[in-house]
């Protein structure tokens, strides 16, 4: 069974849809990289997702619960890292820490604390007093001290500074690597992700534009590197987009890369190398590719 | 408990209200000190002053700063992503603002309790009502916070309709109030919980439906407010309808104030809340007038009304003797201050000179000149019943059974003296 | 062997395919013997920063191909003896082979000419070494 599934999900405000019909799948254990521009409606998704807003249409389910519906017996089993970490200003880490596990059954208070220690954030000092990414950080352990089977972020590492995005990356690993967390995780930091995600959906003005494995992805896509004589016509056939002259060669993305066409038409495999999360991203959201 | 859990956080998380609530009640205790106002009156004043003002502004604060900002999960998103559900929530939340607006106000009041200034029985009844006013008040807070950050013009038309509904109920109990019918009770007693009711929808209707779009949140509360604040006229001018049609005419028991001697009596309708409305009744004849407006007394011996107008310095001497043909004549004089909560007084055979209680202070009072004889004001109370006025316009005083005997004022002097017992006084 | 194996995340080649041969290339190099272990999958996908499930299915390709055994409640190891570790260089160098084939014929050069280049590439690293 899948751990976070949605089918034809439109959310909105009032009349305004701002997610249409978006279809999303998760495998238990598997690591989505939520993509998308701002506001192409990722904050709204996750919102969905996480029952703070009703369905204008269409279903969602998360460890086969209906998250506007059984909100709060979803969140036992759910961690959220918000795009903005909104503990209550007075509170310290440390309470709450405490209030949180009061709330539910099972609560590792010391897990907590010993990965706020790790992470370098004081659990005694009041939320409001630390820095953006310390709020991070202790948001990050507080959605994993009840051990979550599903873990959501909302951009988390907007923000930060190179040194507390690796240490947040580093606890999300490790936390995946232990326990075998469902991550699911809006972001614009597609070079943190790029190894850590095993899949990838990118939305676009509110629409999934394609959602699979990063791995088909990086079968597919390909960064064009040719010598000016080349003919663009012999590119043709694999997808490219944003072909253009730089004066030394042609430059651009396949976004429909076969390795054996490509041998077949006498290409130099060189000049198609692969391509990182950013350009494919790129290519698809700029260049509507699919 | 869930609930509990978040109404606990609610209260760790604004301790400072204890302390500066403790902080309020010694500053109002000592107030009344600092100004020089000693009497028990003003101890007691300034007590329940600050217990309403304290419970009001803690709830209305609360509910500004904690609640109101949850709308949308920018503010609640912490609490969204717990395990509970959204009754639990925020029903917890407000419990732990209106145990901190209660708490603190009770806390205002225990110099007041130690002290005995304030028997425990009132104080009691003080706290439960204003534990039922904070309640209200939180929600209403709450709603004003919504609508303040949705900075909608909806917010025009829920004033309005809040002023609407202001006005209708007074019409209507003023309406009752002369028409007299039962019922009266009902719209009283069903207006709190229905208004809270309303409240209550207002704000956790649209937390329920929408919590992101405030604008959609506001429009769902003015879609509430609207039936629920019209609901409440709708309901008074039905029952008026009803009972003017005939519907039961249980009269209610008047206010009656009789003169101690006479047939005169004031008859004052069940606390009317702007203008005193009341009649001049006199029972032997059947004759009955408008009676003045403001603080009234018989005097002692029932012959005269007299009459603090509600500007507090004029006082007003009906001759009720004149029988049916009234006629008043006023004194104008500037009265102490406390003038307006006039208790008691007598006017002398000749109505030339008055006597004034006027709180915990003497006034004797000489009509003729417009002045003020004489001003004691006194820790004790005065009681009426020790003085008299004497035949020749002077003002005797049995003095309390530890001292003996009895003074007389000079009517010429304004001075007490003693008296030399050959003008005993008529016992009453 | 953790800062001799790198990922490239924008390569072409997939990442659980890149530790894959980035331990076949320690084994031929003899950086890792039999019995040697390896690091565990959580320790390994920490140091490299990229998914458990990645590094795990680098492990069971590793396993399918008989170069790392697991033992249960010990851990992984290194199970390619000599045999394995020549197998393993043989495919590297061919590997090798296969990728300056393809750039001579790339570059337009006959097999004779590609072959001088070799035997002369040969002698100068030797004679450069000596």
């Amino acid at each position: 069974m899948s751990a976070i599934a949605c089918e034809r999900l439109t959310l909105g405000y009032g009349r305004r849809e701002v997610v249409v019909e978006a279809g999303l799948e998760v495998p238990a254990g598997g690591f989505l990289a939520l993509l998308g521009r701002n506001g192409a409606g990722k904050s709204t998704l996750v919102r969905g997702l996480l029952g703070l807003l009703p369905p204008i249409a269409g279903s969602a389910r998360i460890l086969g619960l209906d998250p506007w519906k059984d909100r709060a017996a979803l969140m036992a089993k759910v961690g959220v890292v918000p795009e903005t970490p909104d503990v209550p200003p007075a509170m310290t880490l440390a309470d709450a820490s405490a209030f949180c596990g009061r709330l539910r059954g099972t609560w590792d208070a010391a897990g907590v604390l010993e990965r706020l220690d790790r992470m370098g954030v004081d659990a005694r000092k009041p939320f409001g007093d630390l820095s953006r990414g310390q709020r991070t950080q202790g948001a990050l352990a507080l959605a994993l001290g009840g051990s979550p089977e599903v873990l959501v972020l909302d951009d988390p590492t907007q923000g930060l500074d190179p040194v507390a995005r690796r240490a947040f990356f580093r606890e999300v690993l490790g936390d995946l690597a232990e326990r075998g967390t469902t991550v699911l995780m809006a972001t614009h930091d597609l070079e943190g992700v790029e190894t850590l995600a095993d899949r990838v959906a990118v939305l676009h003005e509110g629409r999934v534009l394609v959602q699979a494995p990063l791995e088909d992805l990086k079968a597919r896509f390909r960064r064009l590197n040719a010598p000016a004589q080349a003919d663009p016509a012999a590119f043709a056939p694999f997808g490219p987009v944003h072909l253009r002259g730089n004066g030394l060669g042609l430059e651009g993305t396949l976004a429909a890369f076969d390795a054996d066409a490509w041998a077949r038409a006498g290409l130099d495999p060189d000049w198609a190398r692969g391509a990182d999360l950013e350009t494919i991203f790129t290519a698809m959201v700029e260049g509507g590719a699919e | 408990m869930k609930a509990w859990v978040f109404a606990r956080r609610e209260l760790r998380e604004n301790r400072l209200v204890w302390a500066g609530a403790a902080f309020a009640a010694v500053v109002g205790r000592a107030l009344p000190w600092a100004k020089g106002l000693r009497g028990e009156n003003e101890v007691l004043a300034a007590a329940l002053a600050l217990h309403l003002g304290c419970v009001l502004a803690v709830a209305g604060f609360l509910a500004f700063r904690g609640i109101p900002g949850d709308l949308g999960e920018r503010r609640l998103g912490f609490d969204l992503a717990q395990p509970a559900g959204l009754g639990a929530l925020l029903g917890g939340r407000l419990l732990g603002d209106w145990l901190l607006a209660v708490g603190s106000g009770a806390l205002v009041l225990v110099p007041a309790l130690a002290t005995g200034v304030l028997p425990w029985g009132k104080g009691l009844g003080l706290m439960a009502f204003t534990g039922a006013l904070a309640a209200p008040t939180l929600l209403a807070a709450h709603l004003l916070g919504v609508a303040w950050r949705a900075r909608s013009l909806w917010i025009l038309l829920d004033l309005g309709l809040a002023g609407f509904l202001g006005w209708s109920l007074d019409a209507l109990l003023n309406t009752f109030f002369q028409e007299a019918p039962g019922g009266l009770e009902v719209l009283l007693f069903a207006t709190p919980p229905v208004l809270m009711a309303v409240l209550l929808l207002a704000v956790i209707l649209p937390l329920a439906w929408g919590r992101t779009d405030l604008a959609r949140v506001r429009r769902y509360q003015t879609l509430i407010l609207t039936p629920g604040l019209l609901l409440l006229p709708a309901l008074g001018f039905l029952l008026l309808v009803w009972s003017r049609a005939g519907g039961p005419a249980s009269i209610r028991q008047p206010l009656r104030k009789n003169a101690p001697a006479g047939a005169w009596s004031i008859v004052v309708g069940p606390g009317r809340l702007q203008r005193p409305l009341g009649f001049l009744v006199n029972g032997a004849t059947g004759f009955h007038t408008e009676a003045p407006g403001g603080p009234c007394a018989f005097s002692g011996d029932g012959r005269h009304l007299l009459v603090v107008r509600p500007a507090g310095e004029d006082l007003e001497i009906v001759d009720l003797a004149l029988g049916d043909r009234i006629l008043g004549s006023t004194v104008r004089m500037r009265l102490p201050r406390r003038g307006a909560s006039l208790g008691l007084g007598a006017v002398s055979q000749d109505a030339r000179r008055a006597l004034l209680i006027l709180g915990r202070a003497l006034v004797v009072l000489d009509l003729e000149a417009g002045r003020i004889l004489r001003e004691d004001k006194g820790e004790r109370d005065f009681f009426l019943a020790r003085y008299v006025f004497l035949p020749d316009g002077s003002l005797q005083e049995t003095l309390p059974p530890a001292k003996g005997g009895a003074r007389i004022l000079d009517p010429g002097t304004g001075a007490w003296r003693e008296a030399d017992g050959s003008q005993a006084p008529v016992p009453r | 062997m953790r800062g001799t194996l790198q990922v490239d995340p924008a390569s072409a080649v997939p990442i659980w395919k890149q530790i894959e041969e980035g331990v076949r290339r320690l084994v031929a190099g003899g950086a890792l013997a039999a019995g040697d272990p390896v690091p565990s999958v959580r320790d390994l996908a920490r140091d490299l920063a990229v998914n458990p499930a990645t590094v795990a299915k680098a492990y069971q390709q590793l396993t399918e191909a008989g170069l790392l055994v697991v033992r249960r409640g010990e851990g992984t190891f290194v199970q390619a003896g000599p045999e394995g570790q020549r197998r393993e260089r043989e495919a590297l160098l061919a590997q090798g082979a296969a990728a300056y084939a393809g750039l001579a014929r790339n570059l337009g050069f006959a097999r004779g000419e590609a072959e001088s280049a070799l035997e002369r590439a040969w002698t100068e690293e030797k004679g450069g070494k000596a």
